[in-house]
């Protein structure tokens, strides 16, 4: 049973490292809360609804969905941010605006699709037994893709061009500028990649669980805590930060219910705020001086 | 006539909520999403006292004050250390434990059923049962909040809090305990929210906890924020704007189906465009967010 637990933590885990990674590339380098990117993460899952529902191929159906949320993620910061980031704008701005974003692009979706649950057209196939623990063959899907793009970008982050300069952006933007480095293009590439990872994570749910307009809330707020818990501008350290939210939600789950599961969440980012502010793998600042 | 005594006394209910919330967005300059949670506790806590304490409604609203403030305080001592945006996140999560508190603990809330048959206020030896008498009841009830608002905005400890938001690092030069000025706006703003849950339970006479949802705290913050921050007559603005809207739309005569979402669009827009064209609302003194 315990090691069915951890697998299942595990599964969770994977699922909410992928959003986190996406939210942390943005947040790191624009150091402002993307509320927006929950709305991201619920276009994703509705346009695979609608290209699969005119009867494209499945695979097509996917990679269109995902270039399609690209353009929708880099759309928000050209509308929206942008001009708020030509006016220098505080960060409690972007707070309002972003969170209007959010609702605004969840209420016509639901106006469009409706609010009841939607199962996407997929059967969900055999399950897959290892030695006493059972997983759909889609948790091991999940769970392979989060390898997968953990590792590329990890190397990414670290051994590219593109994936220094936004490490640096992070830092210091300022003096980056300096360098001849063309902020604006970079901010676009950082909401193209985010949106790319939300896109990802919202897929994969939604082929295990099905869609409906509100999905896009827990999975942020999961991802928002992972980025915290993990010291903001390591992936190493969201990707420690994403487990230890699946597991201690998996382990609430089977010891209470899992209408617990959030409360349990926030507990964990409250009692962190109280205790220390930085990260699981530590930082020389404080998360909330960042 | 009754539909437009229900308006006024749901436009007064939430017309304390924003003031008290204005304290906390427009003089401390933090956003905070954790109002409606405040204004839960205090309509639970006052419906319970009544209904198995036995007491009456004044006693068990003064309680459902003293109990929200003890809440506040915890809530602001955890989160009022924080940075600006941080402090938006931890009363995000705040939000949502206080939900899933009253959603799950069905020993004490009766979790999603609700509680029903909340009593009417009694007020030596009258109930106040009508619609009219209601709306006298809750215009007395407002008219004194918005009084003690009015004149705290006035006082010297307020003048304290617009410093903060100005210029907090001068504050702090001055001698003044910053957290703690930060924090007492905080607890009074908590404490003033569950008068108005208070209120709700009363009137309504039925609660669950999908009235006092994260929603409705960004319903609350919508009002404040497009009303027009740190001023009096901004959140006012703001609650006739956003509860007269809705009647508009009714009359334009749209389907109630999607009519919950159109509504939120409209919300969602104004929101946008505000922020990106009016930072101040449309009635406030303040640029919103400047910590």
């Amino acid at each position: 049973m315990i090691l069915q637990l951890i697998a299942n933590g595990i599964i969770t885990g994977s699922l909410i490292s992928i959003m986190a990674i996406g939210f942390g590339v943005i947040y790191s380098t624009t150091n402002f809360f993307h509320i927006a990117y929950g709305a991201v993460y619920t276009v994703a899952a509705y346009l695979l609804y609608a290209l699969l529902s005119w009867h494209l191929p499945f695979a097509i159906s996917i990679i269109l969905a995902i270039i399609l949320t690209i353009v929708a993620g880099i759309l928000i910061e050209f509308l929206v941010y942008k001009p708020l980031h030509e006016k220098r704008a505080s960060h409690g701005i972007y707070l309002i605006s972003s969170l209007g974003v959010y609702i605004l692009i969840i209420n016509i979706i639901a106006l469009i699709f409706g609010n009841e649950t939607k199962l996407l057209s997929y059967e969900i196939g055999a399950s897959v037994h290892l030695g006493g623990i059972i997983l759909t063959k889609i948790q091991v899907v999940q769970f392979f893709t989060f390898l997968i793009l953990a590792i590329l970008s990890l190397f990414f982050m670290h051994y590219t061009r593109i994936g220094k300069t936004i490490q640096a952006m992070g830092c210091n933007a300022r003096l980056l500028e300096f360098r001849g480095v063309n902020l604006q293009k970079m901010r676009f590439i950082v909401f193209a990649i985010g949106s790319f990872f939300a896109s990802i994570a919202a897929i994969l749910t939604g082929l295990d669980v099905g869609l409906d307009p509100y999905m896009g809330m827990m999975p942020l707020l999961n991802a928002v805590t992972a980025v915290i818990l993990g010291g903001v501008k390591r992936i190493e350290g969201t990707i420690a930060g994403a487990f230890f939210i699946g597991m201690s939600q998996n382990l609430v789950v089977w010891y209470f219910s899992g209408r617990w599961e959030s409360v349990v969440t926030f507990s964990v980012l409250i009692v962190f705020f109280l205790y220390q502010s930085g990260g699981v793998l530590k930082m020389k600042k404080r998360a909330e001086e960042l | 006539m009754n539909y437009a005594f229900h308006l006024l006394i749901m436009i007064e209910i939430y017309a304390i909520l924003a003031l008290s919330l204005n304290l906390v967005v427009g003089y401390t300059g933090l956003l905070s999403l954790s109002h409606a949670a405040f204004y839960g506790l205090g309509a639970y806590a006052s419906a319970l006292l009544m209904m198995h304490a036995g007491l009456n409604f004044f006693p068990s609203l003064a309680f459902a004050v003293f109990i929200t403030a003890i809440f506040s305080l915890c809530i602001g001592y955890t989160s009022l250390k924080l940075r600006g945006d941080y402090f938006a996140i931890s009363s995000f999560a705040f939000q949502v434990i206080i939900f899933g508190i009253l959603y799950n603990w069905v020993g004490l809330t009766r979790g999603p059923y609700g509680i029903v048959g909340i009593p009417r206020p009694g007020l030596f030896g009258f109930k106040v049962d009508t619609l009219p008498e209601f709306f006298v009841f809750t215009t007395n009830i407002t008219v004194l909040v918005i009084y003690f608002k009015y004149s705290l905005y006035k006082s010297p400890f307020c003048t304290v809090l617009k410093a903060i938001r100005e210029e907090e690092q001068a504050v702090v030069s001055m001698g003044k305990n910053v957290v703690r000025f930060k924090i007492l706006a905080f607890v009074i703003s908590g404490g003033v929210a569950a008068i108005a849950g208070g209120l709700y339970a009363v009137y309504i006479t039925y609660i669950d906890p999908t009235s006092f949802t994260l929603d409705e705290s960004i319903f609350i913050l919508a009002i404040v924020l497009i009303g027009g921050t740190g001023n009096f007559k901004g959140p006012i603005v703001g609650v006739l704007f956003m509860l007269l809207i809705p009647e508009f739309l009714r009359f334009v005569g749209l389907p109630d189906s999607i009519a919950h979402n159109l509504r939120q669009i409209i919300y969602a827009l104004i929101l946008i465009l505000l922020a990106r064209f009016r930072p101040w609302g449309i009635a406030g003194d303040k640029e919103l967010g400047s910590v």
